[in-house]
């Protein structure tokens, strides 16, 4: 049995003031073991980066944490000091983020700045730090890597600053590695040796990723379970290979069937994504768009219930 | 996308492009001087009406230049591109701002492409005057008319483009778009900035706007998913070249060319590090002892792919 050392319950994630509380997270719960892949798949607005946030202490100005718990081998994350998460943050749990560019420091070579996280966390010297985040930019396929050390991260392509990144999410060996749409405003074939180089060092290192993203092809080739955000709830969670071949939400089937066509047909979901914090607390998210909506749906959120074993769903009208 | 239709051999192609070449030189790092780049490099190709021709390349592959060309927003250094049977090349502007009605582009981002200090009912004015003179009221009837055809509420003029989502706004672009009764629309990755369950329905609006209007899309994308959903032929373009060309049947079934195989791989052949790339002339991928460019082969009527000397894989031409 694989041990669970990433537990999140019920968290529930709002902005504004007390009184007037906007959710974005309606009580996720999810519980990561080592070395396991999980994707978070969700549109703009369904809360996914948020999730990520909470996770290491950096949300956005305003929005916060205000029920349920993230528990890293049973230590509360939530309202950790800024000091107790540092050490977390980089050490047990690295992310990697959409734009490396902008992620980056542009005024320090991109070599100091992987090294740098290893002289943190790992202690270990100046020589040894560089020597080891050469040695990973090597690893991530950057070529010529003693020489591109020494650069900084304006001479970088959008790919190879991406590679860059990863190396310093690994250098100090974090347990589990959240990468936020890793892969979004690169080129395909770019994004293909990004996703393979996260795959390896997930494979190698035994981290487990946690890879947010709105594309499902992308989850599908990376992850061993998907959990499915629509506007902040979780509607469905389950194996990605039988979430793929058979979604039990409708809004996970209409996301298939518009990523997966039959007979060059186009598919979709009419209608629009709720505004984060707007959907009615006692009313399916997806109700507005649901084919199979009943009175029910608008009346009364359903709960994710476990409909088949390893298979839940959040909705009234699919039946084991 | 419905029924083949049999094409009248007079037809007039809604855009035909000849030739056409584009360069431009570039300042490159201290000291190694100027340098030329060619966005496009004799490309040439047909659209009949009412048909969807997707251009699929990389950034850099030279998708944008070519748009901008068929805009007019540039001249091409040689070849050239007519749009209804009228060479757009050489108009001036009076005779182009009397044919600006007939092309017209839609852009990635609705929210960069909107002003967003006008309504987006004055937006669409400005493109609806192209078609002739309209009273005010009858601009504003035509106005709700054009919304309520992207299957927007007519309320939508009176908004700003921050106060609507980025699938309704791109909607609206459609709307002002097809305003002034365009032959051909330069769709530049018109979905990609749009959240996955909300492409589909642009999609699926702009079939249904090409099957009533008979327009002739010219669709730049790198979503093949979004290709095969929508185009009728492909054009796979790199570093300004073609490097295959066929019906969405074809290359769906049978890509030819590295190029195109790794992009529906996404894997395995690694582009061209443009540091060590060849002269502009030369073949892309070719090896260093072939200096000429690499010549388009015809496979069938419709399917033409760029030779390639060094890849031996099954499927080279002659082999």
């Amino acid at each position: 049995m694989v041990d669970t050392f990433l537990a999140i319950e019920d968290l529930t994630v709002a902005s504004g003031p007390d009184a007037s509380l906007r959710t974005i997270l309606a009580g996720l719960s999810l519980q990561i073991e080592e070395g396991r892949r999980i994707g978070l798949v969700g549109e703009s607005g369904s809360g996914k980066t948020m999730a990520a946030g909470s996770i290491v202490g950096l949300l956005p100005t305003g929005v916060r944490a205000v029920d349920g718990s993230v528990k890293l081998d049973g230590r509360e994350l939530l309202g950790m000091t800024e000091a107790q998460l540092r050490t977390v943050r980089g050490r047990e749990i690295a992310v990697i983020y959409q734009n490396a560019l902008s992620s980056l420091n542009p005024v320090i070579p991109v070599g100091r700045q992987i090294a740098d996280v290893g002289r943190v966390h790992l202690g270990l010297t100046k020589a040894q730090a560089m020597e080891r985040a050469v040695q990973l930019m090597g690893v991530m396929g950057i070529p010529d890597p003693e020489r591109r050390a020494l650069d900084y991260p304006h001479q970088f392509s959008g790919g190879m600053a991406q590679r860059v990144s990863i190396a310093m999410a690994l250098i100090a060996h974090p347990r589990l590695i959240i990468a936020d749409e890793p892969t979004t405003g690169l080129d395909a074939t770019i994004q293909a040796q990004v996703l393979e180089t996260i795959a390896q060092s997930v494979a190698e290192t035994g981290a487990a990723l946690l890879l947010i993203s709105h594309d499902l092809v992308v989850v599908e080739s990376m992850t061993d379970e998907i959990v499915v955000l629509y506007a902040g709830v979780v509607l469905e969670h389950g194996p990605t290979g039988e979430v793929m071949a058979d979604p039990l939400s409708p809004y996970t089937r209409g996301l298939v069937a518009s990523v997966v066509q039959a007979g060059g047909q186009v598919s979709y979901i009419p209608g629009r994504i709720p505004e984060p914090g707007t959907v009615p607390v006692n009313s399916c998210p997806f109700a507005a768009r649901c084919p199979l909506v009943t009175a029910r749906c608008r009346e009364e959120r359903p709960v994710l219930r476990e409909l088949r074993p390893g298979r839940r769903v959040a909705c009234h009208n699919v039946e084991a | 996308m419905s029924a083949v239709t049999t094409q009248v051999p007079t037809q007039v192609p809604a855009l035909s492009v000849r030739g056409v070449r584009k360069e431009f030189v570039i300042r490159g790092k201290a000291g190694s001087g100027r340098k030329k780049v060619v966005p496009v490099n004799d490309v040439s190709f047909d659209i009949m009406p009412g048909r969807t021709m997707a251009l699929v390349g990389e950034s850099g592959s030279g998708k944008s230049t070519l748009s901008r060309l068929i805009m007019r927003l540039y001249r091409p250094e040689q070849g050239s591109i007519a749009v209804n049977g009228v060479e757009i090349q050489d108009l001036g502007r009076r005779q182009l701002r009397a044919l600006r009605n007939e092309f017209q582009m839609v852009f990635q981002n609705p929210l960069l492409s909107f002003d967003p200090a006008m309504t987006i009912g004055d937006s669409i004015a400005e493109v609806l005057r192209l078609a002739g003179p309209l009273s005010r009221a009858e601009r504003v009837q035509r106005i709700g008319e054009l919304l309520t055809d992207v299957g927007l509420s007519p309320a939508f003029a009176r908004l700003r483009p921050r106060g609507v989502s980025g699938g309704e706004l791109q909607r609206a672009a459609l709307a002002r778009a097809i305003s002034a009764n365009p032959k051909l629309l330069v769709l530049d990755e018109p979905t990609s900035a749009l959240d996955v369950s909300i492409q589909g329905q642009v999609l699926a609006l702009l079939e249904r706007l090409q099957r009533e209007r008979g327009i002739a899309y010219l669709f730049a994308t790198h979503d093949l998913r979004v290709v095969r959903m929508t185009s009728h032929d492909v054009m796979v373009v790199y570093r300004g070249q073609v490097m295959e060309k066929a019906s969405t049947a074809e290359i769906f079934e049978g890509a030819r060319h590295p190029y195109t195989l790794s992009l529906f791989a996404a894997e395995g052949v690694t582009s061209p590090d443009v540091a060590t790339a060849p002269g502009v002339d030369e073949c892309v991928f070719g090896a260093a002892d072939c200096p000429e460019g690499g010549h388009l082969v015809e496979l069938t009527p419709t399917h033409i792919v760029r030779c390639w000397r060094e890849y031996a894989g099954p499927g080279k031409p002659g082999a």
